[in-house]
């Protein structure tokens, strides 16, 4: 028996396109608020949203970062993704200007998910989607 | 960034290395008022810990021992701008 695969697939979305992912933030009253995020393996930043979401999202503060967008601030965040079973703490950050830039593509697009985050799933694409699994 | 946040993340470059030796690796490490007050192995074991005590998480700096912090970065991110 083949046992079933769980994953989330998204055609490029955008102008220009760009892969992304649908994820969970949940707070800490166990809130949960769903975003989409451009799926970028060169950010060395596992989540990148706007600051007040990721201040009202934070379950703990984390260090800042300082970027070509600005300062940016720390804070431990839950993100689930529900349909591949996937539920972890990453540092995330809060960044307008680079919020703001993710939704010039699309605005749909929350922010940024990168490479510490990506590398926790499977993830790939071809040239109709994007996609991540579970690994 | 609140005064308490920018005492915390000073305390935290002087702490590192004594964090890094005394905690091992992955430890979770709580740092108020630039004092730890607290670590456990997990984020969750923490958070219940530290309120438990009355300290409200998100006005602390949270580290992980033996994990060197991300502190600058270049985001690429083009867009076009036409």
């Amino acid at each position: 028996m083949i046992a079933a695969v769980s994953e989330q697939r998204n055609p490029y979305k955008g102008d220009p396109p760009r892969p992304w992912i649908r994820v969970q933030l949940v707070g800490p009253a166990g809130n949960a608020v769903t975003v989409e995020l451009i799926a970028d393996t060169g950010s060395p930043c596992s989540v990148i949203i706007a600051e007040s979401p990721l201040l009202n999202l934070r379950l703990a503060g984390a260090t800042g970062m300082v970027t070509n967008f600005g300062q940016l601030k720390g804070g431990w965040l839950r993100v689930a993704i529900p349909e591949i079973q996937f539920d972890a703490h990453v540092i995330g950050y809060g960044g307008d200007a680079v919020a703001h830039a993710a939704a010039r593509s699309d605005l749909a697009f929350s922010g940024v998910g990168g490479l510490p985050l990506l590398r926790l799933l499977a993830f790939g694409g071809d040239n109709d989607e994007f996609w991540i699994g579970d690994r | 960034m609140g005064v308490s946040q920018s005492v915390n993340d000073e305390a935290y470059l002087r702490l590192r290395a004594g964090i890094d030796a005394q905690y091992p690796p992955g430890q979770f490490i709580a740092i108020d008022h630039g004092q730890i007050v607290d670590d456990a192995p997990a984020l969750d074991e923490l958070l219940e810990s530290l309120q438990n005590r009355g300290l409200e998480p998100t006005n602390l700096l949270v580290v992980q021992a033996g994990v060197e912090p991300v502190t600058e970065a270049v985001i690429l991110l083009a867009t076009n701008l036409a």
